[in-house]
């Protein structure tokens, strides 16, 4: 209700809370971006990002949190967060798997690696497998058209991808082992 | 060190991909010579150089950048800031050709913002780099870094009244991000809507400001100018247009990739001897020689000198000079469909024909494609590209994405036909 | 003045507009969603294309669309070309592929903008058969409903909501042809201005709640042209009826005034109009029975003259929510010396002062004005809670240093988006003295939330900068932040201007020395710059037409005065409730010794449980009557509908049969500048009549069918030239009386505006502006110094340790007395509480939250005797460091009712929570 009292306290505790929130090392690092703006709106990207760096994804408490610490509106924060599609505002997987959709990784065979690591992981494009570890998201050009077709995998790109028909490679992945299974999947295609 | 032998490919001459050159080597190669130049000029001659270079922005459009510099207005009060942008945000699908210059030599787009800087006075500079680009964003942070030790950028850069500083600004993904205007929008961490012109970015851009955007390619082109001089850079060109071109191929090809080449060289050299032709079993179908958003080529263009008349005058364009290749084995209308549902995701939502008539064209293409097309669906996809046509729309988007599609249907119409008669797509 | 070729003819244009503007004027059929006339142009839903020539030898042409195409002379256009009109069609056919096709159970339907605009495009098969998107709505508050599926994306919602209201909680989310407008969570929205919403919406996402809880069609409702009472902006209205209950208010442009736009108590707090404690029939209470009865009309009239047979000891009170006729019709019924207005003695003064200053000094200004001021000095006024339209205005002033700079590059003030990049964040000057954070802060480049004596002080010296001359400049060294330095930044501002406003306004409980010092100031303002303006809000909706009538000032303070005299045996009391101005106890024991009490009100009030005979009127919507603004501005309010039951006009039970028109010109002699008055109401003419209802109205002879299945004849308004029925000049026919309702052919929603208007911001034709009372012969502003102000404030009395200075705090659901009967805005109505900043609670001992118990102090230093029992008077605390150390503030009706003339003090007790703990167990 506008402007009521026992609301209004809630609010402020919430605050506060929401305050806790950030990190000391986040709160930081968005303390130094908000000096180089004009204005606080200017840093919601980056701020952003900043908080996903260090949570992988931004939840709806790390977005409020975020929008109190700028003191902008939690609509604009969010009108920002959601236009982009590299701010996660759901939970993803400690790793993202990116393979490229782009035109030339589809004429050279996106849509059977696809296929192949939606069997692999059991899971469809945009959702993480069940262990919580691996997120599928297909990207457009990924701007590596002459090794297509190509995939994102921690910030690594890798390619040789086609050819390779060792699926079950990917069951049951662990993170941890993950960039060891990628080089085998690459070396199996060979 | 003086340089005195003018480089043939000047915009890769100090390409190292495993190993960047660091500020000393690229100073020992002649590095930051062109910045120097240009320092010792003012800003007007700097200007009337880069005019008389004949240089078009590499960027898709090929304005020329002597001109698009000169709308931003003299300095009134020097207190008021003034800001320069590389558009790194290279989303266009088949582009791979700035990340390649970045990743590789990473002082020399330094360079060039900085002659950029100094001749329309900005103060601020950003790179806006796309997310996916985190080699590049790395070396560029070195590199910048360097300067910023060496004095090369700062306050009272290399001594002279020259102030200017330069930030990396990740995007967060959007391909719309690379309109410029967009852009301006992200930088002030807005959501990216175009913004209308006039008035333009160089009279009121990021913070209403004047502002600048170039393309990373286009900032490239400058120090050797600076240089060598005009006449040495329109010299370059095998054609009509002045320099040189990174040209790129992608798509089943022998050996698909990049290279710098004088403008104008043939789309037949640059596809058969560079590319090597296509990989064995596979003929070329048609192509577009521009990036996704450009109209569809055939066999019979090959001999089109790649500049910007030359390709608008066969029906296409110059776009980001990066070949994508249709073999005759991948369904063209699937291509298509691929293209056209990117360009739908990537839609802003701020104008209706894109926001609306873009994911109608990729539902109809769809349907075709998956057998279940009507005739009338043809009729139909001629209309929505009535409908995002260039200057129907608020930005350039939409119209890119008409490209592929309004070719397409031209040059395909016999495949359309058979997936909407035969009720399936003949090359599964 | 342009000229421009369309289609082959040539017109003359305004100069500096844009096309579609042009288009518009001409009355020539363009569709459009993203214009809007408050909104101006962004270009994004491209449905205003037309085909632009180069010059006369081009042929083809290209598309362009009119919203952001400037007029200039020689220009070549086409709307009629097929290429346009194709691109027209599927244009919208693309709008419509996402929606939903639900017109038959859409509260828009039939007047929806989306299905004017589509008919218009000629749009008519649908072509896609993919699946359609969609979206979860959200709950939005008591006021609007929300059901994104019909959203056709016009971002005409969030560039109302945000950037011409200053709301922030609404905003558009995610992209491409997912793009979903809302809140980031549901809630209910915190903007005053939410409702206008409704009308900003092409379509049916936003649509009005309260509506909908008894909706119609808008072509089975009768309206008619009304001013709204909620307070003193009176915007224009037009209140929206169907058997016998008032189903909505919408929007009546007036240039003005509130021009498209109306605040949410206005528009949403109607419903006391249905309410179930509305007053129906007469009764009297028989004390040798101790019962009531119902009486018949005449039983009524006749018992009424036989009270008022003996005028000795008898007292009248008028309304300041009540007509000027009403108020009239007391008056002259019970002589002017035994009637009082229901003002304190210091508001009637203030009143008084502003009456004359307006008639002696500077003339009032109008809202348009103000939005186009380039400097504003708000004076202790929360108008966003007293007189909200006002502050709508004010954030439209701040935008025009940024109109003023895109000038400077050629970017016209219709290129919306344009014009907000260039501007950034550069403001026009508003600036703020207050004794509070007030709701406009956001856009404000100062504050002042001070103790009043400082106020004063900083009013004082901004006086005095004023009216020196430039050689002040040389000044030395002034400290920062000092008041003077203050006082400098401020007078210079005002100084520089072009157009400099002073915004202030009379409320109860408020320093009078700040209003006094208000007055002067924009006097010494005024006398250098004619352009200067001044807006002065009222308490209530006619507040200043009361003031007019009661010439000889007699005010509730006497009223209060003679009731404990016990001088008063018969009171009659017009449309206004005493427990609004005293505590109950006390009112209850004042009211026990009056003989004979009698009411006239609309609803049943505590004073109106106390009556003796109370007689049923009708509300605003159910009679005519005229109201005086804060500007003085005399509006008339045309009745609605007919009242039901006993109802009738206040003016009609006072006068019984004297017919309104005669009523009208008594009462246009009673002051000079009141002689204009009956050309407010058009000469009753046989043949000529507007129709309250549509020419669509289905459902007026099957209304009553289940009573009777005859038809049943509409009523006959003798004293207006308006029909209650759909029969005479229906709303687009006639420009010489203002229409009741608006529609038009192929234009079924409130964008019909246009083709009511001349120009895009001028006035609906044959609508009456209104009379400004004292807009002719100023006289010198010779007599400035008359009111001198006073140099400080008063020290608190005696004991000043303890004693702090009580201000009231406005809001606007709670505040005024017809909309806080309505459940919807009493829901969103805060908790009272008593508000000190945080160091003062602190050397009180005080924490936020806890109870409080207070009393007040008479201006000797004295305690009153709280009347209010303690347990009921208790309040909770709440820390606001915007208030001065030194000051209480009390909810503004509290402050009210403690009753106490002239400055008020309170001492603070927290309650022993101890002995709470006891009581309750
Ligand atoms: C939808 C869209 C995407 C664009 N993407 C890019 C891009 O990724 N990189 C780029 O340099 N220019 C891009 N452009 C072109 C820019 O708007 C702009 O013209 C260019 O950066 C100017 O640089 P130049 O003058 O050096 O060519 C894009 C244009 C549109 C309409
Ligand atoms: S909600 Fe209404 S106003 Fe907002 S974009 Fe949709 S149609 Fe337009
Ligand atoms: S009204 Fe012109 S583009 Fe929307």
């Amino acid at each position: 209700m506008k402007n009521d009292l026992v609301n209004q306290q809630q609010i402020q505790t919430d605050k506060q809370q929401l305050q806790q929130l950030l990190s000391v090392q986040e709160k930081s690092e968005i303390d130094q971006l908000l000096a180089h703006y004009p204005q606080p709106g200017g840093a919601c990207i980056d701020a952003l990002a900043i908080v996903q760096k260090y949570r992988g994804w931004v939840s709806d408490q790390a977005i409020a949190a975020l929008a109190e610490h700028m003191g902008i509106s939690l609509s604009e924060l969010e009108s920002v967060a959601t236009f982009y599609n590299l701010i996660f505002r759901l939970p993803v997987g400690r790793v993202l798997m990116h393979p490229c959709n782009g035109i030339s990784c589809q004429l050279l065979g996106y849509k059977k690696i696809q296929q192949q690591l939606q069997t692999a992981l059991q899971i469809q494009e945009g959702e993480t497998c069940a262990d919580g570890q691996i997120t599928l998201i297909s990207l457009p050009c990924l701007g590596a058209c002459d090794k297509a077709p190509v995939m994102l995998v921690r910030e690594a790109m890798v390619d040789g991808l086609p050819g390779t028909s060792s699926e079950s490679l990917l069951v049951n992945l662990h993170c941890s082992e993950l960039e060891l299974l990628l080089q085998q999947f690459k070396e199996s295609a060979v | 060190m003086n340089v005195t032998q003018a480089p043939s490919l000047p915009l890769t001459q100090h390409l190292n991909l495993q190993q960047p050159l660091d500020l000393s080597a690229y100073r020992e190669q002649g590095g930051y010579l062109g910045f120097s130049a240009a320092l010792e000029q003012s800003s007007d001659a700097v200007l009337q150089i880069i005019k008389d270079s004949n240089l078009r922005g590499r960027g898709g459009a090929g304005f020329p950048t002597g001109m698009k510099w000169s709308f931003v207005p003299t300095v009134t009060d020097s207190s008021e800031p003034r800001y320069l942008v590389a558009n790194a945000d290279e989303m266009e699908p088949g582009a791979f050709k700035d990340r390649w210059l970045m990743e590789g030599a990473p002082h020399q787009l330094i360079e060039g913002m900085l002659i950029a800087a100094h001749t329309i006075a900005a103060n601020v500079g950003y790179i806006f780099l796309r997310n996916e680009y985190t080699i590049a964003a790395k070396r560029l942070q070195q590199a910048i870094d360097e300067c910023r030790s060496a004095g090369l950028l700062g306050n009272n850069i290399q001594g002279s009244a020259m102030n200017f500083d330069l930030h990396i600004h990740t995007s967060a993904g959007r391909y719309i991000c690379g309109e410029e205007t967009a852009l301006i929008n992200a930088l002030e961490g807005k959501r990216a809507i175009p913004r209308a012109k006039p008035p333009f970015p160089q009279v009121a851009g990021l913070w209403g400001k004047p502002t600048i955007v170039n393309n990373v390619e286009t900032f490239y082109n400058l120090p050797n100018i600076v240089l060598f001089g005009a006449q040495w850079y329109q010299s370059l060109g095998a054609h009509e247009d002045a320099g040189t071109k990174i040209y790129g191929v992608s798509g089943r090809v022998k050996h698909p990739g990049l290279w710098e080449l004088p403008m104008g060289t043939s789309l037949r050299e640059i596809i058969e001897q560079r590319a090597g032709g296509m990989s064995d079993g596979y003929q070329l179908r048609a192509y577009q020689p521009g990036g996704g958003s450009t109209d569809f080529l055939l066999p019979e263009h090959l001999d089109t000198p790649m500049d910007y008349n030359s390709i608008s005058a066969v029906g296409s364009r110059m776009g980001t000079g990066t070949v994508i290749v249709l073999d005759d084995k991948n369904c063209p209308i699937d291509m298509i469909l691929n293209l056209v549902s990117f360009f739908a995701q990537e839609s802003c939502g701020w104008c209706t024909p894109c926001r609306e008539g873009l994911p109608s064209a990729s539902y109809l293409l769809s349907e075709i494609e998956n057998g279940r097309g009507k005739m009338s669906d043809l009729d139909y996809l001629e209309d929505i590209l009535q409908l995002v046509s260039f200057g129907n729309t608020f930005c350039a988007l939409a119209p890119g994405a008409a490209e592929p599609l309004q070719s397409g249907l031209k040059f395909f119409q016999r495949e359309f036909e058979q997936h909407i008669q035969q009720q399936c797509c003949p090359y599964k | 003045m342009p000229e421009i070729n369309i289609d082959g003819k040539t017109y003359q244009v305004a100069a500096g507009k844009n096309l579609l503007q042009a288009c518009q004027e001409l009355k020539l059929q363009l569709p459009y969603f993203c214009w809007h006339p408050a909104l101006d142009s962004v270009g994004s839903c491209r449905q205003c294309a037309v085909l632009m020539f180069q010059n006369d030898e081009d042929t083809r042409g290209r598309i362009t669309m009119a919203c952001m195409t400037a007029v200039a002379d020689g220009q070549r256009f086409s709307i009629e070309a097929s290429k346009a009109q194709k691109f027209r069609q599927l244009c919208i056919e693309a709008t419509m592929t996402g929606h939903p096709h639900d017109c038959p159970v859409c509260e828009e339907a039939g007047e929806c903008h989306l299905q004017d605009m589509t008919l218009i495009s000629g749009h008519i098969e649908r072509r896609f058969q993919g699946p359609k998107r969609t979206h979860k709505n959200q709950y939005l508050g008591p006021f609007i409903n929300h059901e994104m599926n019909r959203c056709i994306a016009c971002y005409r919602c969030v560039r109302y909501y945000r950037d011409y209201s200053g709301g922030t909680d609404l905003n558009v989310f995610a992209s491409r042809n997912n793009v979903y407008f809302g809140r980031a969570e549901a809630g209910i929205l915190d903007s005053e201005f939410s409702g206008n919403l409704v009308e900003v919406c092409p379509t049916g996402v936003f649509t009005d709640k309260t509506y909908s809880q008894h909706y119609s069609r808008k072509w089975d409702l009768q309206s008619s042209p009304a001013v709204c009472v909620h307070c003193s902006v009176g915007c224009n209205i037009f209140p929206a009826e169907r058997d016998g209950i008032l189903r909505r208010v919408t929007n009546r442009y007036h240039p003005d005034l509130n021009g498209h736009f109306l605040c949410d108590r206005g528009r949403f707090g109607y419903d006391f109009v249905n309410h179930a404690k509305r007053t129906e029939h007469a009764w009297q209470r028989n004390n040798s029975s101790q019962t009531t009865e119902q009486l018949t009309s005449q039983q009524a009239l006749d018992s009424f003259s036989s009270y008022l047979g003996n005028t000795e000891q008898l007292l009248a009170i008028g309304s300041s929510r009540s007509s000027l006729e009403n108020n009239f019709c007391l008056q002259s019924l019970v002589g002017a010396e035994n009637f009082y207005s229901d003002n304190s003695a210091q508001l009637e003064t203030q009143l008084h002062n502003l009456l004359c200053y307006y008639r002696d000094i500077q003339p009032s200004s109008d809202l348009k004005k103000l939005e186009a001021s380039d400097a504003v000095l708000l004076i202790g006024a929360d108008v966003t809670q007293s007189a909200p339209r006002i502050a709508l205005s004010i954030r439209q002033m701040i935008k025009n240093a940024g109109i003023a700079k895109a000038a400077t590059i050629g970017v016209a003030y219709w290129s919306a988006a344009e014009v907000q990049n260039i501007r950034q964040d550069l403001k026009s000057p508003l600036h703020i003295i207050s004794n509070h954070s007030t709701r406009l802060d956001d856009v404000a480049c100062s504050i002042d939330n001070s103790h009043p004596a400082q106020q004063l002080a900083l009013i004082n010296k901004i006086c005095s900068y004023l009216s020196e001359d430039k050689s002040s400049d040389a000044e030395v060294s002034i400290q920062e932040n000092s008041i003077a330095a203050r006082a400098k930044a401020i007078s210079q501002d005002l100084l520089r201007a072009e157009k400099p406003f002073i915004v202030t306004d009379i409320h109860a409980g408020q320093s009078v020395e700040l209003f006094v010092a208000s007055l002067k100031l924009s006097a010494i303002l005024y006398r250098q710059n004619k352009h200067a303006g001044l807006i002065c809000a009222v308490p209530w909706a006619n507040s200043l037409g009361l003031a007019l009538l009661n010439s000889r000032q007699q005010n509730l303070d006497s009223v209060l005065q003679r009731l404990e005299q016990r001088t008063v045996k018969t009171l009659v009391i017009l449309e206004t409730d005493l427990y609004r101005y005293c505590p109950t106890e006390k009112m209850d024991l004042l009211l026990a010794d009056v003989a004979n009490i009698i009411v006239l009100d609309h609803l049943i009030t505590p004073s109106a449980e106390q009556a003796d005979l109370l007689l049923p009127s009708a509300s605003f919507a159910e009679q005519h009557g005229s109201w005086v603004n804060f500007e003085a501005r005399l509006q008339n309010s045309v009745k609605c509908f007919t009242p039901a039951k006993q109802r009738r006009p206040a003016h009609r039970w006072l006068t019984a049969n004297t017919p309104f028109h005669s009523i009208v010109k008594d009462l246009s002699g009673v002051a000079d500048c009141l002689s204009d008055l009956p050309s407010l109401y058009s000469i009753q003419s046989a043949d000529f009549h507007s129709a309250r209802k549509t020419v669509r109205e289905s459902g007026r002879t099957a209304l009553h069918s289940y009573i009777d299945i005859k038809d049943i004849q509409p009523e006959i308004d003798l004293d207006s030239n308006y029909q209650h029925s759909q029969e005479g000049v229906a709303s687009n026919l006639d420009a010489s009386q203002s229409p009741a309702y608006i529609w038009s052919p192929g234009w079924n929603s409130s964008e019909s505006l246009n083709q009511f208007q001349h120009s895009v911001s001028g006035a609906i034709q044959g609508a009456h502006p209104g009379l400004l009372l004292f807009a002719k012969g100023q006289a010198d502003s010779t007599c400035v110094a008359e009111n001198q102000p006073a140099d400080s404030i008063k020290d608190p009395p005696a004991d000043s340790k303890s004693l702090l200075r009580a201000l009231p705090y406005q809001h606007i659901f709670a505040d005024e007395e017809l909309s806080s009967y309505v459940a919807n805005i009493k829901q969103l109505s805060p908790t009272d509480s008593i508000k000190i900043n945080a160091l003062q609670a602190q050397r009180l001992g005080l924490v936020a939250n806890q109870l409080l118990d207070y009393c007040f102090a008479a201006a000797n230093g004295s305690l009153i005797e709280n009347n209010q029992t303690q347990r009921t008077a208790a309040l909770p605390l709440s820390i606001d460091d915007s208030i001065a150390t030194g000051v209480v503030l009390l909810p503004a009706l509290l402050l009210q009712r403690a009753a106490v003339s002239g400055d008020c003090w309170l001492k603070l007790a927290a309650i022993d929570s101890a002995a709470e703990e006891s009581a309750d167990a």
